[in-house]
């Protein structure tokens, strides 16, 4: 088998989802020499410029740096992944409404100020995503899916069903029911429900599944929950998701 | 009906054609030495190990032992697979499934038979049976259509079965060599003269329906004799998935065939 | 002379009995925040029993059809059959027993599906419930609560004479009486399965898309739902290896009937009207029986409350009165 040329970029970002790939070490050491990690921050050695087989970005995009290191991971790449929902949706730093943001750097940096980065975005808001891989942060068995589709040249699929799918399968009971609010029904699933499982909602960091019934979401879990911390909810990860934008314009 | 175990059957690819940029043609050798028999409009699930299993209509003669051939267009997982796969290379084989086309109600009508695209290749099985056996029925039309003249599958083989069929070719886009009929399969409705109480069999994209039932059913087509061959997505076969419910139907058990009296008021047939 | 045993006896049964088999028993759910939730787990000697639980999360389905199973494992091109180890699923209800008699059925009508038979040929059925045993459902042990904490034994097979014969039970002059529950009036309507039949266009499934969010958690949780989806699974360190499974679906799902070309059932109005024409229309005509046994499980657990018994009458009051003109 050829070797698979592989490289890891991070933007802005916790690093929480590189450290998947620290959870597979073993795996990996065992596909070791099909395996070059080219270039990863992370590791002291190798720093290629590419071509690459396969290139991870994890975050999003802030500064005019960051947007041209992503325009050129692209040109160097054959396939590249959206690592992490930063890198998918945004993440949790692209949440903020834009007004807020203003009157936070002002606060914050003062009224002089020039802010010169960007408002975060998804990394296909710059750049042709292959494969989303979303979650905050990934799940390692995605992962591992991930890299055994690659490896043996076999298409992502993406998982087209809900956590409560995993969840139901886990004997959990309803946490919607328990507290009025989850968003598990309409988020894909792949997390195995490890937040609920543990007792914690479920926050939508895989995104929305297909089909999610968005509007469904707001008729049932608005009869329980307050209108704003329901949008405030859904726009934490679903904010720059097409299933959420096509439906906020359906809406209008 | 045999149990199901889900293992399928070992298959060998023994030919294999390119027949246009993404539709490819490959011979299936059995290795077991258990018998296989299929009628034409039967189809298998072809598994290709690791990466998951379709449904495909058989396009070749069913007189073949242990053989047979398979039509597909590389869309998915599995056909871009299979599109990339050689020869000597294995495949995993369930079935044959379902119904295949009314054999005995078919002889010595005339026959009329609509496709699109990729639709020809279950219909071929039928055409190739005929071919062995012209008196089989009393005549034979083929109204088919594609994207393109490069779309149009067994092109070498136009020529050996208008010795016993009127075949009858459309593409929606044309170079500047094509002279024969453009625009979709519609098109051909006004060229070609069916005769009143023909049997007529459509196998193509669901948006070709319409029309066929607005212009034929019950008019110069009985319908009971207008069938039309069903694509559904199935995971098993044997109607338990429940991928390829119609309705009260399974499309795997008591298709693919359906006459259109049967489906015509089954509102998840035609959506 | 009838057999009877003690609830106190059961505990030592349970630990002779998972000398031989994998033994799952119905026990309240232990964490704080699921408090009243009853869950079906691999028997240990600590567990505090829950039987005659009022509802357990999971059905009984996921020893016979379980979320993930694994249908066969290959090695390049060599197929190796997976074998599921004998269980015994110890306290089902009698509402759970028919479903698995009812799942049964359907896995080896009109063709036998040998993955599930395989299955449920090692597994031991032992019911506990107030009602009397039923007479035309199988089962290996069925235990009848007759007073608190005391349980009538029946065998319904010769494991069953096995395990009832040991030395846990006793034999005693008791009377069990004679216990059934009348059927819930709308299922045994005869006119249900015509009603949801002709209601295709009956407003109430658009209406039902208002809450409805299609996550499919009726299905998962239904002892009596059993679609699935295959797919094939790459070992990553050899990709040579791997697994094809079958996996849990719902006919709620979006792609649950998309091919390449065409979802024959993109809307969600259409997947909620083939959950219920599947359940009481289809399932009937092919088996003889609705797919439900009126367990409940999809009406608690539905995050959007939606209860299909009264989804049912609606569509069935709305019939009778449409007919009647």
């Amino acid at each position: 088998m050829k070797e698979i040329k592989v490289a890891i970029f991070d933007l802005t970002d916790c690093e929480g989802c590189e450290l998947q790939f620290l959870a597979l070490r073993e795996e990996l050491a065992a596909k070791g020499k099909d395996f070059q990690l080219a270039n990863w921050r992370l590791l002291s050695n190798g720093a290629s410029t590419g071509p690459f087989d396969i290139t991870f970005i994890e975050g999003s995009p802030i500064t005019d740096d960051d947007v041209v290191a992503v325009k050129k991971a692209r040109a160097a790449s054959k396939t590249i992944v959206a690592l992490g929902s930063c890198a998918t949706f945004g993440g949790l730093q692209a949440a903020l409404p834009e007004s807020r943001r203003a009157l936070n750097i002002q606060k914050v940096y003062g009224e002089k100020y020039k802010a010169t980065s960007r408002s975060p975005k998804n990394i296909s808001y710059y750049i042709d995503v292959d494969i989303n891989l979303p979650g905050c942060p990934i799940d390692k068995n995605e992962l591992e899916r991930l890299l055994a589709a690659v490896t043996s040249g076999k298409k992502y699929k993406e998982i087209k069903y809900p956590v409560c799918l995993e969840c139901k399968a886990r004997n959990n009971t309803c946490l919607f029911l328990e507290d009025g609010f989850c968003l598990g029904p309409i988020t894909k699933g792949g997390c195995g429900a490890i937040c609920p499982t543990n007792g914690l909602r479920c926050y939508g960091c895989f995104g929305p599944v297909e089909g999610a019934n968005i509007e469904a979401m707001e008729n049932v879990a608005g009869k329980y929950t307050d209108k704003k911390y329901l949008k405030d909810n859904l726009e934490l990860y679903f904010k720059n998701a097409e299933e959420y934008k096509d439906y906020i314009t359906k809406r209008k | 009906m045999k149990n199901i175990n889900y293992i399928p059957r070992k298959g060998k690819i023994i030919g294999k054609k390119i027949l246009a940029e993404d539709i490819a043609s490959i011979e299936i050798k059995l290795l077991d030495k258990k018998p296989f028999s299929f009628i034409p409009g039967q189809f298998i699930l072809v598994t290709v190990l690791g990466f998951g299993e379709i449904p495909l209509g058989i396009s070749s003669l069913p007189a073949k032992k242990n053989s047979f051939e398979v039509t597909f267009r590389a869309v998915g997982l599995v056909t871009e697979k299979l599109f990339g796969m050689s020869i000597g290379e294995y495949v995993g084989i369930s079935g044959p499934f379902g119904n295949g086309f009314p054999m005995t109600h078919l002889k010595n009508k005339d026959l009329v038979v609509v496709s699109g695209g990729i639709g020809l290749a279950p219909i071929r099985s039928l055409i190739l049976h005929i071919e062995k056996k012209p008196q089989f029925v009393k005549s034979l039309t083929l109204l088919h259509g594609a994207r393109c003249e490069e779309q149009l599958i067994y092109r070498e083989e136009y020529s050996s079965w208008s010795k016993f069929t009127e075949v009858n070719l459309t593409v929606d886009d044309c170079g500047t060599d094509w002279s024969g009929c453009v625009g979709n399969v519609t098109k051909l409705y006004d060229k070609v003269k069916i005769k009143r109480g023909s049997t007529m069999i459509v196998c193509g994209p669901p948006k070709v329906y319409k029309s066929i039932i607005d212009r034929y059913a019950g008019k110069t087509i009985a319908e009971k004799d207008l069938y039309f061959l069903l694509e559904r997505r199935m995971d098993c076969g044997v109607g338990k998935c429940q991928h390829c419910t119609c309705g009260k139907y399974y499309v795997c058990l008591d298709g693919p065939v359906f006459s259109y009296d049967k489906i015509k008021y089954n509102k998840e047939v035609f959506s | 002379m009838s057999l009877i045993i003690y609830d106190s006896q059961i505990p030592d049964l349970l630990v002779e009995l998972a000398q031989e088999f994998k033994l799952y028993v119905p026990v309240e759910k232990d964490l704080a925040s699921f408090s009243g939730q009853y869950i079906w787990k691999e028997y240990e000697k600590s567990d505090r029993l829950a039987l005659l639980y009022p509802l357990t999360v999971a059905s009984p389905k996921e020893f016979l059809l379980p979320s993930k199973d694994v249908l066969f494992e290959y090695d390049k091109e060599e197929i190796k059959k997976t074998k599921s180890s004998p269980q015994i699923i110890f306290g089902l209800s009698l509402v759970d027993l028919l479903a698995v008699e009812r799942l049964g059925k359907v896995f080896e009508t009109p063709v036998t599906d040998l993955n599930f038979k395989e299955r449920r040929d090692k597994t031991v059925l032992v019911a506990v419930d107030k009602l009397s045993p039923p007479q035309d459902i199988e089962f290996d042990v069925y235990l009848q609560e007759i007073g608190d904490g005391v349980f009538a034994s029946f065998a319904g097979s010769k494991l069953g004479k096995k395990i009832i014969s040991k030395k846990y039970f006793e034999n005693h002059k008791v009377k069990t009486p004679k216990i059934y529950t009348k059927k819930d009036s709308y299922l045994s309507d005869p006119d249900l399965s015509q009603a949801v039949a002709k209601s295709k266009n009956h407003p109430i499934w658009e209406e039902l898309t208002k809450t409805c969010f299609g996550c499919g958690i009726c299905s998962y949780v239904c002892p009596l739902c059993y679609c699935f989806d295959t797919s094939f699974e790459i070992d990553f360190c050899n990709n040579q290896q791997g697994t094809e499974c079958r996996n849990w679906s719902s006919c709620l799902l979006k792609d649950f009937a998309a091919v390449n070309s065409c979802n024959y059932r993109e809307e969600l109005k259409n997947r909620i009207y083939n959950w219920y024409f599947h359940k009481f229309v289809r399932m009937p005509s092919e088996y003889g029986f609705e797919g439900c046994v009126d367990c409940n499980r999809c009406i608690v657990y539905c995050p959007a409350k939606i209860n299909y018994q009264k989804v049912l009458r609606t569509v069935l009051n709305d019939y009778k009165k449409r007919t009647k003109k």
